[in-house]
């Protein structure tokens, strides 16, 4: 126990000490907290709308159970979904498991003291969606003194079963299928099966939104015993937690307890049995050890432009590593999928809206104007969802001395990036525009317009981005997911971007004539790129100099 | 021709790690950059290669003050970090080539030269596969390629041996001479004695950013008679 505490408290202080470096804190820095509290205020506060307006319905019905046991599965599923890639990272590819595992430990202590480290994570998700849920519950229920402490408890050891479930998976998987303890492939397979998941559960919230109130509700209330069975299923100690809490029996919270410990008990037994066993010879990558063919020795050893050449490389680093891919490029694919699909399931069914799409005239001017705004609102849409040049220098970390020996001007390296960043734009908005294109009936010469000006949009948000970065990347992080998705940078483009994409539509209205709005429209983002190019020109000596 | 001239480099306002550096290495010379840890040897080679603007003074390779024109003088030199994992994720080959394409290193030469320091790091086998797969000792011997793939007039290599297994060693140890003998420059920091012992034309010992001692070991030693050379450097880094 004792060498349990102390391996939990080291690595706990770890991992804050990368959160507090001990330097003197930026403004950037001290604001972050504040900005991740604002941002999160909207979403919070529909939770709470949405549990309230719930509640309402479920009061009179002596249902209002239902909605903490939708919190409790909600929270598990969430943690289980995050485990699967949260676990891998901690249990076997963190940086401190090759030190451990030479020290004079038992597995088990290893293992438990990072389940307990990542339980505090895991807490985050709690809070999100536990606070405002919990609050429309306390505000329309009121409950007894006794909730309060019995919600305590359950919420303290809600992630600990799904933490324990997918820490299960992830080592019989890492015994069974010993090229699964390759970082890369992990983070790959983990990463698509992901993307499916997401694309999956947008699908099916969309076409639950079609379904109205009421028989939602009503579904809801059928569905009860099953949803409590679903739970039970997956996690068996949800029935008797939510139990506890709404019929306030302490017999039920020991119950749901009890079970948690069970599960403590099997997850120290296995990993004792499995997790050395695993976690020795687990790998960044795959390798092969083969000599290069002539052929392909020759076609890998032509010549090329600089900066061409540099472009490639940020592409293929950006391709090859799993976090930068699933982040940076998959945003490609995502999107389009995701906005199609809502498209082709909300308007699928619905023949006034077909026959609403099919009497618009795309040849009449002022639809033109539209159509050219959709396109330079998609050019920065894409653009800045990508976060490809926004992040391109603090991808480099502690690497970011490269771009200083070379030679090669910092201009020239910034234009590689920006690039690299543009093709993936330019995908993203080709893979957006053209199915919207012939899902919609454009004709080709007003897709064609709006392509030039998603284009001129896409470049001026991507020069912003590297304009961004360069004055202040972050450069200090353990594990490539810190720079992509924990950098506030992304803010500075994201927010813009979305704003100017929206002001756009209402700015057509200013304009006596929408020619004259595609004129400026154009005029205004040729004028800004030029801008920005030279701006980001003029800035990087300086900023090089400072990093 | 490596000439720095009264650089210095003060952190944060506070902590000088170079004072007045002043130092002039000729061509055909192997210089050891010798000092404890904190002494003023990563941030001097830093200086020299860009990484880092010093405060003050004035820094030339090859008579090309790297502040002023820092393109030209970034040609003159190859650079090795005591940090090896960079581009973990491109193949061996493609950082080859990359490194090749940014030096603007004609066909025929890079493919020679690959094959030449492949074979004499024994790394033909580990070519096709990514860095991240590769050794400490072989991250070092793929980042040493990169800079032996442009042939630069002078090499700065911070920490070189560390890592590397004794044939390696052996053969970087070689490839320095060979470099030397050919005219060029070489200047390697390091913390082990008898490598500079064996291999430095001159030493440069450093310590709290200021040069304590510059010349050949052999004068160093004819001046603390009856000393090993590592009672020698403590005494000389002692009186700093």
């Amino acid at each position: 126990m004792r060498s349990f505490w102390a391996l939990f408290v080291v690595t706990l202080k770890n991992t804050l000490s990368l959160v507090d470096s001990g330097k003197k804190k930026s403004i950037w820095t001290r604001l972050l907290p504040a900005f991740l509290v604002v941002a999160f205020i909207p979403t919070l506060f529909s939770f709470y709308m949405m549990a309230e307006e719930a509640l309402k319905l479920l009061i009179p019905l002596q249902q209002s159970g239902v909605i903490l046991g939708l919190m409790l599965t909600a929270m598990s599923l969430m943690i289980f979904f995050l485990a699967i890639f949260l676990i891998p990272a901690v249990f076997y590819f963190s940086k401190d498991v090759e030190v451990l595992l030479a020290l004079p430990l038992k597995a088990h202590t290893i293992v438990s003291a990072k389940l307990a480290v990542s339980m505090i994570y895991e807490y985050v998700s709690v809070l999100l969606i536990g606070l405002p849920i919990l609050a429309a519950y306390v505000v329309n229920v009121q409950p007894e003194p006794l909730f309060y402490v019995i919600t305590l408890v359950v919420l303290i050891f809600a992630p600990l079963i799904p933490l324990i479930l997918a820490g299960l998976i992830v080592m019989v998987v890492m015994a069974l299928f010993p090229k699964a303890r390759n970082r890369d492939l992990f983070n790959y397979l983990s990463g698509f099966v992901a993307l499916a998941f997401a694309i999956g559960i947008n699908l099916s919230v969309n076409s639950v939104v079609q379904i109205d109130a009421q028989s939602m509700i009503t579904m809801l209330i059928q569905g009860n015993d099953s949803l409590t069975g679903i739970f039970g299923y997956m996690i068996p100690s949800i029935p008797f937690a939510i139990n506890a809490m709404v019929h306030l029996k302490l017999v039920d919270l020991a119950i749901s307890l009890a079970i948690a410990l069970g599960f403590i008990v099997i997850f120290l037994v296995v990993s004792d049995v499995v997790y050395f066993m695993t976690a020795v010879g687990v790998n960044e990558t795959g390798a092969s050890r083969k000599k290069l063919k002539a052929k392909a020795y020759t076609k890998m050893t032509l010549r090329s432009n600089p900066l061409l050449t540099y472009t490639f490389k940020e592409l293929k680093l950006m391709i090859r590593t799993p976090i930068y891919l699933l982040n940076n490029i998959s945003t490609v694919v995502l999107m389009p999928v995701i906005l199609l699909g809502s498209i082709l399931t909300g308007v699928g069914s619905d023949d006034e809206a077909i026959t609403a799409i099919k009497s618009i005239p795309w040849n009449d001017p002022n639809v033109l104007a539209y159509v050219l705004a959709a396109g330079a609102a998609i050019g920065l849409f894409m653009s800045s969802l990508n976060l490809i040049t926004v992040t391109a220098i603090s991808r480099e970390g502690t690497n970011v001395y490269f771009m200083k020996f070379i030679p090669m001007s910092y201009f020239k390296q910034i234009q590689a990036k920006v690039f690299s960043g543009l093709i993936i734009s330019f995908l993203g908005i080709i893979f957006m525009l053209i199915p919207f294109g012939i899902i919609l009936g454009i004709p080709p010469l007003s897709l064609f317009l709006a392509f030039i000006a998603s284009l001129l949009s896409g470049i001026l948000i991507n020069y912003i981005g590297i304009i961004v970065d360069m004055i202040h990347p972050k450069l200090v992080w353990e594990q490539e997911a810190a720079a992509v998705k924990q950098n506030l940078n992304a803010a500075f483009t994201m927010l813009p971007a979305m704003g100017l994409g929206v002001a756009l539509f209402f700015t057509i209205g200013l304009f006596p004539q929408p020619m004259w709005f595609a004129f400026t429209l154009y005029l205004v983002l040729f004028v800004l790129d030029v801008g920005a190019i030279y701006l980001a020109k003029k800035t990087c000596k300086k900023a090089f100099d400072q990093i | 021709m490596i000439e720095i001239t009264a650089v210095s480099k003060t952190y944060s306002g506070k902590v000088k790690a170079v004072n007045n550096l002043t130092l002039t290495i000729q061509p055909g010379e192997i210089i050891g950059f010798i000092g404890p840890n904190g002494a003023g040897k990563t941030t001097t080679i830093k200086m020299m290669t860009g990484i880092l603007k010093p405060d003050t003074g004035v820094i030339k390779l090859n008579g090309i003050d790297i502040q002023a024109q820092p393109l030209e003088a970034k040609r003159q030199f190859g650079y090795v970090s005591d940090n090896p994992d960079l581009f973990l994720r491109l193949k061996g080959i493609e950082y080859l080539n990359f490194m090749a394409d940014i030096y603007e290193v004609p066909v025929s030469e890079r493919r020679e030269r690959i094959e030449r320091y492949a074979s004499m790091f024994e790394m033909t086998t580990a070519l096709s596969d990514k860095i991240l797969s590769y050794s400490h000792g072989m991250r070092q011997k793929i980042i040493l390629m990169g800079v032996l793939i442009h042939d630069p007039s002078i090499w700065i290599l911070d920490e070189p041996l560390t890592g590397l297994d004794p044939q390696s060693a052996y053969s970087l140890k070689e490839t320095m001479k060979l470099q030397a003998d050919l005219g060029k420059i070489v200047l390697f920091s390091t913390h082990v004695l008898e490598v500079a012992e064996k291999l430095c034309t001159k030493v440069a010992i450093i310590n709290k950013g200021q040069i304590l001692y510059y010349g050949t070991l052999e004068e160093l030693k004819k001046n603390h008679a009856g000393k090993s050379l590592e009672d020698i450097f403590l005494e000389v880094t002692s009186h700093a």
